[in-house]
């Protein structure tokens, strides 16, 4: 399926790409900022306070230190911002149909998006180690291993859907709801990858115990001290970006069944419905993974996150893969 | 134009040049839950290279001259520097010390003055919120050449470099 250029366009740029993300990225950073005050009791700052951090940091002085690499120090958080906007446009945004599916043939592939889902920690990597600061330094350090940590539990999940659902075709992906793949052995299983799923969303989103690279109270803001002004509003936007279309991800995924059959509605009101429900699922969703976490957690170390990840995520994970696994074999048969 | 965002969202950087501490901890209790500065966007952040406000506490000891200079330097413009306590106003009780440099708009530009010993944690807050108001009339006056010219701090920072070869020299030896 071949698109035209307009359509690739406003893909591009305005939905579901840039100005979309850019929209709901802040506002559901908003949301969640207003939400932790609350939980913890405070008035909490407005909803749009996220787009008053963004537009000031835009206003503000850019500086490069005298020691960095520049064109690595400048690059970085542009890569980051192009590779959350990228990856958004692999996500069903509740529907498939006119301006979803930009890319041509298919949906994209979950290994590719698998893979660009790394990108920004590295692009934070990157620029973290060209503006040659030792803390900036450690936070580098600490952000990689919180990659090698959160990747495999979040591989395990999602090649155990696709190896379930038969494809890596994430529109495919979206039209199959994993739990009536198979018995209520399937179903568990699946229950458990969602779990591992959710469990690495506060790990890629680094917020409350895995708030470990940017610690802000003991190395300054980690990979970020050096950065200031637009690169720093760069790299705070692709932050919140990634925010939602990890959520989005998990979301289209597992939990994608749209809500316009069951409303019986049709047409451009059905495409509209199913948006408003995605986006209501991936508030649920940031809500659980995101907003708790970050209020009634506190910062662990890097190893013992390591070790959670590594042993408590992937025992969940392999678990369920077990069960799936058992459920194919032993009950619903080798078709 | 985005200089009006400022008043929105004031992110403060904290920085003690030798006080008694009484001016962190009040600068403290203004970011605790019960004040709850983050309703008007004030941020704690961790790098002057993020801030926007400079809360400046204590008397500029001679020891700490060129850092307050190098982090006035690393906090990128528009900026606003706030003057937290008697002693950053005017020395306090450590006037006329031999190991004092200060006060601090004499080492760097200051905008706002909080007097008190220590001040409230609500003349804090509101010196933060009605400086970051004030940022975009400071910045005019500034264009215009209305406000007092940056210190010259040459001479104390030649005694700063001469004090420490003399430490370093003491010693090696």
């Amino acid at each position: 399926m071949m698109v035209s250029i307009v359509e690739a366009l406003v893909g591009l740029f305005v939905f579901p790409g840039f100005l979309f993300l850019f929209l709901f990225g802040l506002l559901f950073q908003g949301m969640n900022r207003k939400l932790i005050a609350r939980l913890q009791g405070r008035y909490g700052p407005p909803i749009i306070q996220p787009f008053y951090d963004f537009f000031k940091l835009l206003g503000k002085e850019n500086i490069v230190p005298k020691n960095a690499n520049a064109f690595w120090f400048n690059v970085a958080p542009i890569i980051a911002v192009a590779s959350v906007v990228t990856l958004m446009l692999y996500i069903p945004v509740g529907y498939l149909g006119p301006l979803s599916p930009v890319l041509p043939s298919g949906f994209g592939d979950l290994i590719v998006i698998l893979y660009l889902f790394a990108l920004p920690a590295i692009a934070l990597i990157i620029g973290a180690s060209a503006s040659a600061s030792p803390y900036a330094a450690i936070g580098a350090q600490r952000e990689l291993s919180m990659l090698i940590s959160y990747e495999f539990p979040l591989a395990i999940a999602i090649f155990a859907l696709a190896w379930r659902a038969g494809t890596f075709d994430m529109g495919e992906l979206f039209a199959t709801q994993p739990w009536t793949l198979g018995g209520p052995l399937n179903a568990i299983g699946f229950l458990l990858i969602l779990l591992t799923a959710l469990s690495v969303i506060p790990g890629k989103v680094a917020v409350g115990a895995f708030n470990i690279p940017e610690a802000k109270e003991e190395i300054a803001g980690g990979p970020l001290v050096e950065y200031s002004g637009r690169n720093l509003a760069l790299f705070e936007l692709a932050h919140y970006m990634k925010m939602f279309v990890i959520s989005a991800f998990i979301v289209a995924l597992f939990l994608g069944a749209p809500i316009s059959p069951l409303i019986g509605m049709s047409g451009f009101s059905a495409i509209v419905v199913d948006v408003i429900w995605f986006l209501f699922k991936v508030f649920i969703v940031i809500f659980f993974t995101v907003t708790l976490v970050a209020a009634v957690t506190a910062r662990l170390k890097i190893t013992q996150a390591v070790t959670f990840y590594w042993f408590v995520v992937d025992a969940l994970a392999i678990v369920g893969l077990i069960l799936i696994a058992a459920d194919y074999f032993f009950f619903t048969g080798v078709m | 134009m985005l200089q009006k965002y400022i008043a929105k969202s004031p992110w403060v950087f904290h920085v003690n040049t030798g006080g008694c501490n009484g001016c962190d901890i009040e600068i403290l209790a203004a970011l605790t839950p019960r004040y709850d500065a983050e309703r008007f966007g004030v941020k704690l952040v961790g790098s002057p290279r993020h801030a926007d406000v400079l809360l400046v506490a204590g008397p500029v000891t001679h020891n700490v001259i060129e850092k307050i200079k190098r982090i006035y330097e690393q906090t990128p413009d528009p900026k606003l520097v706030i003057a937290i306590g008697a002693c950053s106003m005017g020395c306090s009780v450590f006037q006329d010390s031999y190991c004092i440099d200060g006060p601090l708009d004499e080492v760097i530009p200051v905008h706002v003055y909080v007097p008190g010993c220590p001040p409230r944690p609500e003349a804090i807050l509101k010196a933060v919120l009605m400086g970051a108001e004030a940022l975009p009339e400071i910045l005019k006056k500034a264009e215009k050449g209305e406000l007092p010219p940056a210190p010259d701090i040459k001479e104390k920072l030649e005694r700063y470099t001469k004090y420490r070869k003399k430490v370093a020299e003491e010693a090696s030896e």
